[in-house]
């Protein structure tokens, strides 16, 4: 099953965003933790993309999210018009700096890339296009 | 939309948050520990039995109301879901917050 929802690029969004795709993570037989991993990297994606993608104003502000069920478990693709920008490409934190020295970002992309399977980054048709899996857990 | 009850308790201040919190609504979790700091209570514990989801955006909120706190009081957390102890593992907050499975634990550590 393949469905695709377009969201506003506010954060009023992001949890009628995280619905959708807990909704398609419980057709697609995922866990409870695995569609809240789902949940969370769809929310820091779209917080990123809001924060980041669309910080100059533009006329199409909106966020594409298409779910695709299949027999390897729920592979979410996300797609927006902002500036180009690859979050792979981000370094990792690293834990061992101390506190008063650490800077409170990149824990999204962090989570992303932790929680997630497979996740993919391409720039089409000046869009950015992030296509994440989380696979089944098998029984 | 997220709460968070504040109750002082002799030198401790217990704040009580509910809800799911993600970059909508985080800033609210931080302006009642900002609000609660600015009045001069440094030893705190946030209630997180009720917060049943958390990004990154409230882990942000946690750790800049810790550096305000830095050598002068401490906020240590009781009752993390185990989502969101997954989360501040993932993020290697775990070890920079002292973390309590209750409050009576979180008050007595003081």
């Amino acid at each position: 099953m393949r469905e695709s929802r377009v969201f506003a690029a506010e954060r009023a969004e992001l949890a009628a965003a995280r619905e959708f795709v807990a909704q398609m993570g419980t057709l697609a037989g995922l866990d409870a933790a695995a569609i809240q991993h789902c949940e969370l990297a769809v929310d820091e994606a779209m917080s990123n993309i809001i924060e980041h993608g669309y910080r100059s104003p533009g006329s199409d502000q909106s966020i594409e999210i298409t779910c695709i069920t299949s027999d390897e478990g729920l592979t979410i693709i996300i797609i927006d018009s902002g500036e180009a920008f690859n979050p792979l490409s981000n370094p990792i934190p690293n834990y061992l700096t101390p506190l008063a020295e650490r800077t409170e970002g990149g824990w999204g992309i962090h989570f992303i890339r932790t929680l997630m399977d497979k996740v993919q980054y391409a720039r089409r048709d000046g869009q950015n296009q992030l296509t994440m899996l989380k696979h089944r857990a098998l029984h | 939309m997220i709460q968070v009850e504040i109750s002082d308790r002799q030198q401790l201040t217990i704040l009580e948050a509910a809800g799911r919190i993600d970059s909508s609504n985080a800033s609210e979790l931080g302006q009642a520990l900002s609000s609660v700091i600015g009045r001069g209570r440094t030893h705190l514990v946030l209630d997180l039995a009720k917060v049943d989801y958390m990004s990154s955006a409230g882990l942000r909120e946690l750790v800049g109301a810790l550096k305000r706190l830095q050598g002068n009081g401490d906020l240590r957390l009781a009752q993390p879901s185990e989502r969101v102890l997954e989360v501040m593992e993932i993020a290697g907050l775990d070890t920079i917050f002292k973390i309590f499975p209750s409050i009576a634990a979180a008050v007595e550590s003081y």
